[in-house]
């Protein structure tokens, strides 16, 4: 699925986001601060909670979403010369973002906690995604490296990451209304540019085994487990 | 955390008076007379609310400085304290008004029995990444405690005999006048300057002196159980909150770097540089955060052995201390027939 209508784009359209982004912009206020007025559209029947493996079936393709690009940035030479010039094959200018988006979100499986005050996304190798909530607005903080906020948007999850050079990823989770599918949105934008690249990650619940078992899911879709330790036999199932 | 084994301290009460169960004096003070070999200990020290938590902070830096004290080895019994109450002949308290890895202040006072203050200062130190990088050396601060250490020394160095053994004496006394108000004490008083004086001492061979002498060893007792509490606690404790105070250095380290690639405009960074520099940031802050997770520790009852009796004590280690002293008083109460 590309980014046909950047992802960004359409947070700065939507009630809450536009504040986070403020927010963000602002950047001067001390670390872990709340902006207030800004709308804490708290949904607490959205349960995140549990644990979430990747399905890649559901998921997007990195290749299909770069070629999307990739078709879209020659469409758009062509118009640009009226069509009288067929454009030489050009590197996507957003292939930098392409690859960034593409590392960032390979997460296998999340382990997520949630109260009504905060959630925790584990995201294994990566760093977990935090936010708390409360009556002052969308959690905020600030770091030299990078500037963070969180909060709710409507029914999705929204956590976005702002660094130097004006460069941002979001992560925009949803569930699906059965609450047995999650969508990781994962967006990489540089502002000022109209270089942006969306990644859909979808995950299914699932029921961890032990912890004494380590499993891994295969990009065809095949789930192989085996018990932490010498000598183990992998089992496997669809 | 475990319990502690049963100590055995049974016939306590017929041992010889004086005799501190714990006194390990040291061979290598021996040069040093009797009465310098002062005991000491060393409360838990008071640590400002912040990121990492009261009691870990307060721990560390309290058992490394009895650590350092007791391997100089010229000093008594050095003892971790669970209140400041106990009778010690040099009390050592302080506050950690700053500990990050990278920066250790601590206000620090060190007051003999009779009051006197020998310390009440501030110490402060830095440590660099090769401070915690530098193979064997377990402490990046430990100049900070050898300066302690040499200050409670030099001061101590500065007192005449007599005045160590009146320190000891007085010590001796405020134990007696707590367990036992109404024989001695008037042998002390409080000056307005908050210092104990002798009024008069005791017979030599005072018999109800001579148990009280054995009830405090027993007390020794429970505090070196106490002691050995923390020392668990310590060890459990000192990898991950080494680990902290190392990850927060690193991360001042990599903010200094990134700071310094803006400042000599060391070229454009791409999408992937400057979101690995964030992702770096993140994850060590996030071990922080499950270090200091980790940092919850709890003090786990006692079991000591009293007259052939198993006696468990639990709660903090200050409440332990209230119920230990609370029997040692109906014991010593019921020896001398008053009510308990």
């Amino acid at each position: 699925m590309a980014a046909r209508d950047p992802l960004v784009s359409k947070f700065a359209r939507q009630s809450l986001i536009v504040p986070l982004l403020g927010a963000l912009a602002a950047g001067c206020s001390p670390p872990s601060v709340r902006v207030s007025g800004t709308p804490t559209a708290a949904v607490a029947s959205v349960d995140f909670s549990g644990s979430w493996e990747i399905d890649y079936q559901l998921s997007d393709r990195v290749e299909d979403n770069a070629n999307f690009l990739y078709l879209e940035a020659l469409a758009e030479a062509r118009r640009a010369t009226d069509g009288r010039i067929e454009p030489r094959p050009l590197r996507l200018p957003a292939w930098e973002l392409v690859q960034l988006a593409d590392s960032i979100s390979r997460t296998q499986v999340l382990e997520i906690t949630q109260d009504a005050a905060s959630i925790e996304v584990d995201r294994g190798e990566e760093f977990a995604l935090t936010c708390t909530f409360g009556p002052e607005g969308p959690y905020v903080a600030h770091d030299p490296l990078g500037s963070e906020v969180c909060g709710w948007d409507g029914h999705q999850l929204v956590f976005a990451f702002q660094m130097p050079d004006q460069l941002w990823v979001v992560h925009r989770l949803t569930v699906a209304t059965e609450e047995d599918k999650l969508n990781v949105a994962t967006t990489v934008r540089r502002r000022g540019t109209n270089q942006a690249f969306t990644l859909n990650r979808v995950y299914r619940r699932f029921e961890p085994l032990p912890d004494e078992y380590e499993c891994r899911t295969t990009v065809a879709g095949t789930k192989s487990c085996r018990p932490i330790g010498p000598e183990s036999a992998p089992r496997s199932r669809p | 955390m475990r319990a502690l084994a049963p100590l055995l301290i049974a016939g306590w009460l017929t041992a010889p008076a004086g005799a501190t169960p714990s006194a390990d004096w040291n061979p290598a003070a021996a040069q040093l007379p009797e009465a310098a070999l002062l005991s000491v200990g060393v409360l838990a020290m008071d640590a400002p609310d912040g990121d990492a938590p009261r009691a870990a902070e307060s721990l560390h830096v309290s058992f490394t400085l009895r650590q350092v004290l007791e391997e100089t080895e010229r000093w008594g019994p050095v003892r971790m304290m669970a209140g400041p109450d106990h009778p010690v002949e040099l009390l050592i308290t302080g506050t950690v008004v700053a500990s990050d890895g990278e920066r250790l202040i601590l206000h620090l006072v060190a007051a003999d029995a009779t009051g006197e203050r020998w310390i009440d200062r501030e110490y402060r130190a830095t440590a660099g990444l090769e401070d915690y990088l530098e193979p064997g050396r377990s402490e990046p601060f430990e100049a900070l405690y050898a300066e302690i250490a040499a200050d409670l020394e030099r001061h101590r160095a500065s007192l005449s005999l007599q005045r160590l053994e009146h320190i000891i004496e007085v010590s001796r006394l405020r134990y007696a006048a707590a367990l036992a108000p109404d024989a001695f004490g008037g042998h002390l008083e409080r000056g307005p300057d908050d210092r104990f004086r002798i009024r008069r001492l005791p017979a030599a061979d005072d018999p109800i002196l001579a148990r009280i002498e054995r009830v405090r060893a027993a007390e020794h007792l429970f505090v070196d159980t106490v002691d050995l509490q923390f020392l668990r606690a310590f060890e459990e404790v000192a990898p991950t909150y080494t680990a902290w105070r190392k990850a927060n250095v690193e991360t001042r380290t990599l903010l200094d770097e990134y700071r310094e690639n803006a400042r000599a405009r060391k070229g454009r960074q791409t999408a992937r540089q400057r979101y690995y520099q964030m992702r770096e940031l993140k994850l060590h802050q996030q071990s922080l955060r499950e270090a200091l997770a980790a940092f919850a520790f709890e003090v786990g009852p006692t079991t000591l052995e009293l007259n052939g009796e198993l006696v468990q004590l639990s709660g903090t280690l200050a409440a332990q201390l209230g119920q230990w002293r609370e029997l040692l008083g109906g014991i010593h109460a019921a020896e001398v027939g008053l009510p308990p």
